[in-house]
C-alpha cells in the first residue's frame, strides 16, 4: 500500500524517468520523438476530448449558473434584456417553501431508494456469490430490469401500482393483506413509496453486479482461515467481507445517490410530482419552474443547487479513496 | 425512431402528391397561389397533434400540396408538454417552423415573447375574422392585435351511457345540484357515477374550473363562495362513492376508457373521443348533454392558433395555406376526422354540424366557452397548476378545502402580482 502511494505522489518523478526512457528510442526511431517530446504533442491527444467535454459539459453548466444570475422569463429571454438581479434567485428560492419542500423530498427518496438498493442489492449479490444452478440465467434476467428504459418500467409500475385495475392490489387483497384497493400513486402517504419502490427495482441490479464483483475479488483463504479459528458466518461477514468490500461499497453508495438524486423521468413519469407535491422532487421542481412555468432565471438557480449535492458527494468520496489508499 | 419514420412516410406520401399533382397541372391556380408555381417552397410546420390526430392533420397539408404543386411541407410532431419548451428552444438557436400551431391560451405568451409575427395587416385584408367565435377569437389576440388564426374549436360538454342511464331512469343533470343525486344513483358495484380528469399538472385543472366558473366566479378567485361550494361538491362527489379517488391520477384518456368500460356512467370531457368511441366501442351506446348549470353554464375552451414565426422566410406561402385552411369545404373534410368543430360560425351553422345530435351539442355549448385571456393566460400554466394543486390537497384529505383554496389564492395573487 504504501509503495503504491509513493507511486501516485510522485507522478513527477515518473515522468521525468519516462523522458530518458524515450530519449533511449530515439536513436532508433525517430517520428515518435517530435510527438513524444513536445508538451504540445500531448495536449494535442487531450484536446478532441477536452473540446467535446467544454461544449457539451461545461459550456451548458457555465450557461446555466450564469443564467440563475439574471431575472430571465420567456419574454425577456429572446430579446436578452434581462435584469442582473445578482442574488436575488437564490435567496428568493432557499427562501420558498416549495423548494425547502422539494429538497426534503428529494432526501427522503434519494435516502429511501438508497437503502432498499443496497439492502436488496448486496443480498442478491451475496446469494449470487454461491455457485447454484439456473444462477447465471437469473443473474441475467434481474439486469434486465436495470436494461430497461426508464419510460418502460415507470410506465409499467404506474399500471401496476394503479388503484382500480392494478395488479399490486390485486395481489395484496388476494392475498387478504388489503380490504379495500389503494390508490398507491395518487395518494400523498403512498406515492413516495411506490416511487422508491420502482426506482429502487430499477438500480439494485446495478449495485448487485459491482457488490458481487466486489465479493469475488475477495480472496477465500481469508474466509478458510476465519472459518479455522472458528469464526462464524456472521462475524465472517462483518469482519472480512465488509472491511474488504468497503471501497465497492462506498462506490455503490456513492453513484446510487448521485444517480437516484438527479433522478428526473420514472417520477415524471409515474406521478409528475403528485400527487400535490409529495414526490416533487428537486428535478421535477426545477422542471416545473423552468419549462412548465419558464421562469428561466429561478430554473437555472434550482437546477444549480441540484448540482451541489452530488458534487459535494463526489469530492467526499475522492478524500475518502484517497485516505482509503493512503492507509 | 417512430417521428423518424412517420416523417419518411410522410414525405413519401407528399413525394407521391407532388408527382401526382404535377400530372394535373391543367387545373386552375387556386385563388391562393400566389407563389410563382415554379418557384419550390419548403414548409415547416410544428404541431402537437399526437395519436389519432396526427394522421388527419398531416392528410390535410398534403391535401394542399396536391393542389399546390410547388409546396412541400414538413410537420413535425413534437409532444404536448415539450412543445411550449422545444418552440423557445427553437426560438434561440434561430431555428423556427415557417408554422407552429400553439395552444390558444399561449398566443400572448408567444407575441410578447417575439416568438410569432402580427398579422395584423394580412387578416384585414382578409375580412374574414369576423365569422369566428368571439371567445376564440380573443385568444388569437394580443394588445388588440392578430398574431394568428383560430385553427379550430372543442370544449368540454357530458358525456352520458345510455344504457346505465336507462337502467337507474336517470336523465341527464340540469344543475349541478341534480349531478350529486344522478351521479350517487349511478354509482355501486365498482361503478362511479361521474368520472372527470384532475391529475397533476395543468390538465387536471379543466373540470375544476368549469365547475368554479358556473358559480360565476372568476378563475383568479378561487377563495371565494364560488370556490368554496365548487370544492366541497369535487369532495362530496369523492367520499360519496360518486366519483373514485383515481380521479387524481387520470388523464382525460383514462377518463374515457374508465367511460368507455362502462366503470363511469358520466363524464366531463372534450369531443376529442368521438371517433375512438366510435371505432374502438361500437357497442357503447352514449349521448351528450350540455354541462350543468349553477348560476352560469360555462365550459372550458380547447383549441389552436395558427401562426407564423418571426423571421420566417416564408411568410406569404405560410399565410396562403393558413387561409385555405379556413375554406368551409376544406374543414368540414377535415374537422370530423380530427372529432373537432369548426372556429368558424357560419361553417358550424352548416348542416353537416348544426343538424348532427353530437355536433349541435358541442356546437351550442361553446357559446358558453371560456378561455384565459390577459394576464390570466399568460401565466395559465402556474394558475392552473396551483389550482390543481388544490383540487388535490382537498380530495385526497391532505388539507382542509379552506387550506386548500386560500394556499392556491395566495400563489395565484403572488403570479399576478408579477
Amino acid at each position: 500500500m504504501a509503495s503504491e502511494r509513493t507511486v501516485r505522489r510522485s507522478g513527477e518523478a515518473a515522468g521525468a524517468a519516462r523522458v530518458p526512457a524515450s530519449a533511449g528510442a530515439r536513436a532508433g526511431r525517430r517520428p515518435r520523438r517530435s510527438l513524444g517530446d513536445s508538451r504540445f504533442g500531448d495536449y494535442l491527444f487531450v484536446a478532441p476530448a477536452a473540446l467535446f467535454i467544454a461544449a457539451t459539459i461545461l459550456y451548458p453548466i457555465v450557461y446555466t449558473i450564469n443564467l440563475g444570475f439574471y431575472d430571465v422569463t420567456i419574454r425577456n429571454f429572446l430579446s436578452g434584456a434581462a435584469p442582473f438581479v445578482g442574488l436575488d434567485n437564490y435567496r428568493a428560492m432557499l427562501a420558498d417553501p416549495a423548494f425547502q419542500r422539494a429538497f426534503g423530498v428529494s432526501l427522503l427518496y434519494t435516502g429511501g431508494s438508497l437503502l432498499l438498493t443496497f439492502v436488496a442489492g448486496f443480498a442478491l449479490a451475496l446469494l449470487f456469490d454461491r455457485p447454484f444452478p439456473g444462477a447465471g440465467v437469473l443473474r441475467a434476467l434481474l439486469l434486465l430490469a436495470w436494461i430497461l428504459p426508464s419510460v418502460v418500467s415507470g410506465n409499467v409500475w404506474r399500471w401496476m401500482l394503479d388503484g382500480s385495475n392494478g395488479v399490486v392490489n390485486f395481489a395484496l387483497m388476494r392475498l387478504g393483506l388489503l380490504e379495500r384497493p389503494v390508490f398507491w400513486l395518487t395518494e400523498s402517504e403512498t406515492a413516495l413509496t411506490g416511487v422508491v419502490l420502482a426506482t429502487a427495482w430499477t438500480t439494485i441490479p446495478f449495485a448487485m453486479v459491482l457488490l458481487l464483483a466486489g465479493l469475488q475479488g475477495v480472496p477465500t483463504t481469508l474466509y478458510e482461515a476465519a472459518s479455522l479459528d472458528g469464526a462464524r458466518a456472521w462475524r465472517r461477514f462483518t469482519d472480512i467481507t465488509v472491511p474488504m468490500l468497503r471501497p465497492v461499497i462506498l462506490t455503490v453508495l456513492l453513484l446510487n445517490f448521485i444517480y437516484t438524486f438527479k433522478t428526473f423521468d420514472t417520477v415524471f413519469i409515474m406521478t409528475r410530482g403528485g400527487p400535490g407535491d409529495a414526490t416533487t422532487v428537486l428535478p421535477v421542481y426545477a422542471y416545473t419552474i423552468g419549462f412548465g412555468f419558464f421562469r428561466l432565471g429561478e430554473g437555472a438557480v434550482a437546477t444549480t443547487l441540484l448540482l451541489v449535492v452530488p458534487l459535494v458527494l463526489s469530492l467526499v468520496y475522492f478524500w475518502l479513496t484517497r485516505r482509503e489508499e493512503a492507509a | 425512431m417512430g417521428r423518424l419514420l412517420d416523417r419518411r412516410a410522410a414525405l413519401k406520401t407528399f413525394g407521391a402528391g407532388l408527382a401526382g399533382a404535377a400530372g394535373l397541372r391543367l387545373a386552375a391556380p387556386t385563388a391562393f397561389a400566389r407563389q410563382d408555381a415554379g418557384e419550390p417552397v419548403e414548409l415547416t410546420f410544428w404541431h402537437y397533434y399526437g395519436g389519432g390526430a396526427t394522421a388527419p392533420l398531416e392528410a390535410l397539408l398534403q391535401r394542399y400540396t396536391e393542389a399546390h404543386p410547388n409546396v412541400t411541407i414538413v410537420p413535425r410532431l413534437i409532444n404536448f408538454s415539450d412543445f411550449n419548451r422545444t418552440l423557445l428552444q427553437g426560438a434561440a438557436a434561430g431555428d423556427l417552423p415557417d408554422i407552429a400551431l400553439i395552444n390558444a391560451f399561449d398566443t400572448q405568451l408567444f407575441a410578447e415573447s417575439g416568438i410569432i409575427q402580427d398579422i395584423t395587416e394580412r387578416v384585414t385584408a382578409w375580412g374574414g375574422a369576423d365569422e369566428y367565435f368571439p371567445t376564440l377569437l380573443d385568444t388569437s389576440l394580443w394588445n388588440g392585435q392578430n398574431y394568428g388564426l383560430p385553427h379550430l374549436a372543442d370544449c368540454y360538454v357530458l358525456w352520458y351511457n345510455d344504457d346505465l342511464f336507462a337502467e337507474a331512469g336517470a336523465t341527464p343533470p340540469a344543475t349541478w345540484d341534480e349531478l350529486t343525486t344522478t351521479a350517487a344513483s349511478l354509482s355501486g358495484d365498482g361503478r362511479y357515477g361521474l368520472a372527470v380528469s384532475a391529475v397533476e399538472g395543468i390538465e387536471g385543472a379543466t373540470a375544476w374550473i368549469i365547475r368554479l366558473l358556473a358559480t360565476g366566479t372568476p378563475v383568479t378567485d378561487v377563495d371565494s363562495e364560488g370556490g368554496r361550494t365548487a370544492m366541497q361538491q369535487f369532495v362530496d362527489l369523492v367520499e360519496a362513492g360518486s366519483m373514485s379517488p383515481g380521479i387524481l391520477g387520470w388523464i382525460e384518456d383514462d377518463v374515457a376508457t374508465q367511460f368507455s368500460t362502462g366503470q363511469a356512467a358520466m363524464m366531463i370531457n372534450s369531443a376529442s373521443y368521438v371517433n375512438f368511441f366510435r371505432n374502438e366501442a361500437p357497442d357503447l351506446k352514449w349521448s351528450l348533454a350540455l354541462l350543468p348549470e349553477d348560476k352560469e353554464r360555462a365550459t372550458f375552451l380547447s383549441s389552436e392558433i395558427l401562426t407564423i414565426t418571426e423571421g420566417s422566410e416564408h411568410a406569404d406561402a405560410a399565410w396562403d395555406l393558413m387561409l385555405w385552411m379556413q375554406q368551409p369545404d376544406v374543414l368540414n373534410q377535415y374537422l370530423p376526422e380530427r372529432n373537432k368543430l369548426p372556429a368558424l360560425r357560419n361553417v358550424a351553422a352548416e348542416p353537416q354540424w348544426a343538424d348532427d345530435p353530437v355536433w349541435s351539442v358541442f356546437a351550442e355549448q361553446l357559446d358558453s366557452a371560456w378561455a384565459p385571456t390577459g394576464d390570466v393566460a399568460t401565466n395559465s400554466a402556474e394558475i392552473f397548476t396551483y389550482i390543481q394543486e388544490a383540487v388535490q390537497a382537498a380530495v385526497s384529505g391532505d388539507r382542509t378545502i379552506e387550506e386548500a383554496l386560500s394556499t392556491a389564492q395566495g400563489k395565484i395573487d403572488a403570479v399576478l402580482a408579477g
